[in-house]
């Protein structure tokens, strides 16, 4: 199966949005269905699985959301393709490795992406660049009563959405947003911020997803509860601890400033020269060092305009990018030597870091 | 629970007792050091006891009346799945589950979540079904109608007779 167009397509979420939102990244909503009459996908035959796919694909591609959208079979796509599309935040690590009658549909612009028979029969996901939970909610509640007109959901009065994991039953929705806090993280107030997001029902977890680190002071924070509130409410109530966390980290950054502004701006310096002229570039390092070049962005040392630059370098640094855009298995040591070479390649042409802005 | 001394997990003797309050309800998980790692317990800070309970190993204490070991091995019939697959995977067979397993799941969406009744948005075609308070339990309506027939509210109790009748046949899951 081929992806490529969907991963040379210069999606509009992975571009630098208007106006610039220095902390979040992204924003993020999926909602988990199932159809009446089915067991779940983790207890289906293959058959009910192949004819859940079948009847899911149909269904989908009749949307107008899902005009000219790719439909890919896990079953047909090489592991170095899952990897791209779980880098790119399209796939679940859960469905990369589902076995036979798992599926996704991609609409064109990649905002609407679905996973079909992952955990629950459906996930549905739009993604988009910026603070944008309220605009994300009303697409998804659109994508999702297009599809409710067309099959028969599994839903309770009393529980509301039947999910394979009481986790996710009631609304089925998790909503989150990509964090980026080097601040914070640079005066060690991430794991105080964790446990009180915790207390508050919100989960915290590293880029990739559950499991994954948090290197280059990214972090995905989301909603844990789904079942006594509305969506609206769930949405209210996540917003408002994002923008308490946003403040905070402005608050760090100042204060890391006024403290030792010096410290800061030699840790942005020496990342800007690795960038510049490191042979040998390990994942988390190139993260951890452009995490400190969209920082740089932020404090007006590096112009706006390559905000965009930064944060497409992110996904193109790791692994399975790394890969696929060497058409082929790489060996680590390899990844790493192609890694700075892309960094050195882009790094050089971006201006010199502007102190005067700064000292 | 007398017998609660093996791990909720495995068979083997348990070594690690935890005990949570939270609103005045205590739960407790006993598990052998193995299944204890497995779970990420050797870190007390990253523990999330909601994804634990989710994943099995649940024993509400405050139910503990309902200690039937024989109820967990009761199939769904789309599926086939058990209340004890439920707490090995931490999932269930079919949307069948919560209905069928209503009473052990109910304390668990309690400890879960913000409550235990959907608030959020309801398919069009539920939306004439969508009563305002949850469905009472059967049960309840058994009590109910008890009730009525000893202060002779006969037609009360008739009312009751039919919502009764009306639910066994009309499983609470079609939509």
């Amino acid at each position: 199966m081929n992806i490529d167009s969907l991963i040379s397509a210069n999606e509009q979420w992975m571009n630098a949005v208007e106006p610039p939102c220095p902390v979040i990244l992204s924003s993020r909503i999926r909602l988990a269905r199932n159809l009446v009459k089915y067991p779940f996908p983790g207890w289906a035959n293959p058959s009910q699985r192949q004819e859940l796919l079948a009847t899911l694909c149909d269904a989908l591609c009749r949307l107008p959301e899902m005009k000219e959208a790719t439909v890919l079979s896990v079953a047909e796509l090489s592991e170095l393709e899952k990897l791209v599309l779980v880098e790119r935040h399209l796939m679940s690590r859960e469905l990369s490795g589902a076995s036979a009658g798992a599926g996704m549909v991609i609409s064109k612009n990649q905002n609407f992406a679905v996973m079909i028979n992952e955990e629950d029969h459906l996930r549905l996901q739009v993604m988009q660049n910026g603070f944008k939970l309220d605009e994300i909610w009303t697409l998804i509640d659109n994508l999702d009563s297009g599809i409710e007109r067309q099959v028969e959901y599994a839903f309770s009065p009393e529980l509301g959405y039947l999910t394979a994991c009481p986790t996710n039953v009631g609304t089925g929705m998790r909503a989150s947003v990509m964090m980026h806090l080097p601040g914070l993280v640079l005066i060690e107030h991430m794991e105080k911020v964790i446990r009180a997001l915790n207390q508050l029902g919100l989960a915290v977890r590293g880029v990739l997803g559950e499991g994954s680190e948090a290197s280059g002071s990214v972090f995905q924070i989301s909603n844990q509860q789904t079942l006594g509130e509305s969506e609206v409410d769930i949405i209210h109530r996540l917003s408002n601890v994002l923008r308490t966390i946003i403040q905070q980290e402005k608050n760090a950054r100042q204060k890391l400033f006024e403290s030792n502004s010096r410290k800061i701006l030699d840790k942005i310096g020496r990342s800007y020269g690795a960038l510049q002229n490191a042979h040998l570039l390990t994942s988390s390092e190139s993260m951890n060092l452009l995490s400190l070049m969209r920082l740089a962005v932020d404090m007006q040392l590096l112009p706006e305009d390559r905000r965009g630059l930064i944060d497409r370098l992110f996904i193109d640094s790791q692994p399975g990018h790394i890969q696929y855009n060497a058409h082929g298995d790489v060996e680590p040591s390899r990844r790493d030597a192609l890694r700075a070479d892309l960094m050195r390649t882009h790094f050089n042409t971006l201006p010199p870091l502007n102190f005067s802005n700064r000292s | 629970m007398a017998k609660s001394k093996s791990c909720n997990h495995c068979t083997k003797p348990a070594t690690i007792h935890l005990t949570q309050i939270v609103e005045n309800k205590i739960t407790k998980i006993d598990l052998c050091e193995e299944c204890a790692q497995k779970k990420g317990l050797t870190d007390p800070e990253g523990l999330d006891i909601s994804q634990l309970l989710a994943g099995g190993g649940m024993d509400v204490l405050s139910n503990d009346g309902d200690d039937t070991p024989s109820g967990d091995a009761i199939a769904c019939q789309l599926s086939g799945a058990t209340f004890d697959d439920f707490k090995k995977t931490g999932r269930f067979g079919s949307a069948e589950s919560y209905d069928l397993f209503r009473d052990k799941i109910s304390p668990m969406l309690k400890n879960m979540h913000r409550g235990t009744k959907h608030l959020g948005k309801v398919p069009t075609y539920c939306e004439h079904k969508s009563p305002d308070k949850p469905l009472e339990p059967i049960e309840s309506l058994h009590k109910k109608i008890s009730q009525a027939i000893e202060e002779e509210r006969f037609e009360d109790a008739a009312v009751l007779r039919d919502e009764i009748k009306k639910r066994s046949q009309e499983p609470i899951l079609s939509a």
